[in-house]
């Protein structure tokens, strides 16, 4: 086989590869990914912003988000609120790390699991740019862009 | 069957289904409409005594709640999550039912169970955020507790390792009405439907 058809029949075989990986949104090669990203602002007089989002794991392992931090503010936790179903009381309390499951989504909405995001460095009104960055325990990371948001009240 | 019977028979089975569909519609339409989310209480429990200020910094106590309708909700301003999530979905019902041309609008009360950190000013800034109509309020904890004792609401002051404090609290919503008894409640998850579909058929049946 004459060098130049080889070499283009093995452009073409890495490109459907490429594709076709795209394509599957990384579930082939198992990577998780953050979905659905909400940023809410604090109200006046309150310090923390609050983030809502899903993580979806879609390899064969279990991956552990151990930490999310974020160039826009100084300090970012992981907690939870829990309701006793029974009393109704809410009961937040911080998060070392949430794990999820192989093949499940781990939702984090009100109510239940967020992000606060405390001390940003510069004032941030609605419209700013936000970028997330969460890291697992193997070592692995995703940077998400978000935008603040006010909590539609009209 | 010779003709007369035939026609006695076929006006029977139409009286049958007209008032088989006339009882139907009848039981559509006359059908009492019950609240879907909020326990009503089987009697209006009269609240306490209790001498709270409000983001004015102004009294408000019982009598504060005379005359009107109220949503009252239990957190504080630090709460980044289940707080003012809740605070909106209650504004949002408000402007709905204004919207509706609704009777009996209801005010809404933040009751702060962090009044450490949750003064008059700091509540005005935070309550002025969610729209008109909302009312934020804090004081003493001993005036707290006649609040919560009295309506079964629960908050405790919870220490965070590394420093700083969060509070637990009951997510409930109460609904006063206009003669500061506490009429109903509504427990969490709810909806801004739940309140938009419920509030208005409690006060019309009061």
């Amino acid at each position: 086989m004459h060098p130049d058809r080889f070499a283009a029949i093995g452009t073409v075989v890495v490109a459907l590869v490429c594709t076709l990986v795209t394509a599957c949104g990384g579930e082939l090669s198992g990577i998780p990914s953050i979905e659905n990203v909400t940023v809410y602002g604090p109200p006046p007089a309150s310090k923390a912003s609050v983030a809502y989002f899903e993580i979806h794991n879609p390899g064969e392992r279990s991956i552990v988000l151990s930490k999310v931090s974020s160039p826009q503010y100084g300090q970012v936790e992981i907690h939870e609120t829990r309701m006793d179903g029974d009393s109704g009381i809410a009961r937040m309390r911080r998060l070392a790390s949430v794990t999820i499951e192989p093949g499940n989504r781990a939702a984090f909405l009100a109510g239940g699991r967020h992000l606060m995001l405390m001390q940003p460095y510069k004032r941030l009104a609605a419209g700013s740019p936000l970028t997330l960055e969460f890291q697992f325990a193997n070592g692995s990371g995703i940077v998400v862009s978000a935008v603040l948001q006010n909590r539609t009240i009209q | 069957m010779n003709m007369h019977r035939k026609y006695v028979v076929l006006v029977f089975v139409l009286a049958a289904f007209a008032g088989g569909a006339g009882f139907l519609y009848l039981a559509i339409n006359t059908a009492d409409p019950s609240p879907s989310h909020a326990t009503v209480l089987p009697q209006p429990m009269a609240l306490p005594e209790f001498a709270l200020r409000d983001e004015k910094d102004q009294p408000f106590d019982r009598a504060s709640l005379y005359g009107q309708w109220s949503l009252v909700f239990f957190g504080f301003t630090h709460c980044p999550d289940i707080c003012p999530a809740t605070l909106q979905q209650l504004s949002l019902a408000r402007e709905r039912m204004i919207a509706d041309g609704t009777e009996s609008i209801p005010q809404i009360v933040l009751v702060s169970v962090d009044p450490e950190r949750d003064t008059p000013d700091v509540i005005r800034e935070y309550t002025g955020h969610f729209g008109s109509g909302i009312k934020g309020v804090s004081g003493e904890i001993d005036e707290l507790r006649k609040l919560t004792a009295a309506t079964g609401v629960y908050f405790a002051k919870s220490e965070l390792p590394g420093g700083g404090y969060t509070v637990d609290h009951s997510t409930v919503v109460l609904l006063v009405n206009p003669g500061a008894q506490f009429h109903a409640v509504f427990s969490a998850p709810y909806s801004v439907d739940h309140f938009v579909n419920d509030v208005p058929l409690i006060a019309d049946a009061s």
